[in-house]
């Protein structure tokens, strides 16, 4: 279990989740919020 | 230094200008630009004359609809937000600080320094960490992700975290520990 925890911590592996989650949240965001031209104030 | 950079700070902050347009000016409100509404009127037709070609419950319709009610959405939105439409029908960001355009660029921007400075001042923190332990090497290829999460956490406080270490004198390395080319 310690080394899959180890090799889920390796740079790639991590880049990719990491990524993957920051696309999904901006992928929602458009989603819930589109056409965003300016910061609506 | 110290001086000088909030001198420049100063100078940034006051120099806004906070001008009005007048009736000569080449952008109008969207709301008001016939050019806007025209172009506002043709995508919609278009999108309704493509319906046409499919039936009525089928995917292809409803994804068509759902854009309609996008396209519409999207142009009463602009309207009714006060920015501003040139010739072409188009809206014009205003990105020389007048007040009432602000978050067409300053916010924006503010938020995008905020947020790169964030991933930045963590960065710089893990690897001074990872530096100060037995194989830093290491570290920087297999993350201790249990110390990356807690800077991750407390990057939100960059800007004071950064001031700090900047009036202490930690920001920067000292000249001694600089390499430089024989001279």
């Amino acid at each position: 279990m310690d080394d899959f925890l180890k090799y889920l911590s390796v740079a790639p592996v991590l880049c990719t989740v990491w990524l993957s989650l920051t696309a999904a949240m901006i992928i929602e965001a458009n989603r819930l919020f589109p056409d965003a031209l300016f910061f609506p104030i | 230094m110290k001086r000088f950079f909030l001198g420049l700070l100063t100078f940034a902050f006051f120099n806004f200008s906070v001008a009005e347009y007048s009736s000569a000016d080449v952008l109008v409100p969207c709301k008001d630009s016939k050019s806007y509404n025209k172009r506002a009127t043709i995508q919609v037709k278009k999108l309704k004359a493509r319906l046409k070609k499919y039936d009525p419950a089928s995917p292809a319709y409803l994804a068509i609809e759902q854009r309609i009610t996008r396209t519409e959405n999207r142009f009463a939105n602009y309207a009714n937000s006060g920015l501003l439409c040139g010739t072409d029908g188009l809206p014009h960001l205003i990105v020389d600080g007048r007040s009432n355009h602000n978050g067409e660029f300053i916010v924006p921007a503010i938020m995008f320094l905020y947020i790169a400075g964030w991933i930045g001042w963590v960065g710089r923190c893990y690897l001074q960490y990872a530096a100060t332990t037995e194989k830093p090497n290491e570290k920087e290829i297999i993350i201790d992700v249990k110390a990356a999460l807690g800077f991750m956490a407390s990057g939100f406080l960059w800007p004071f975290a950064g001031w700090k270490q900047f009036s202490s004198g930690k920001l920067v390395a000292s000249n001694d520990t600089i390499t430089v080319s024989p001279r």
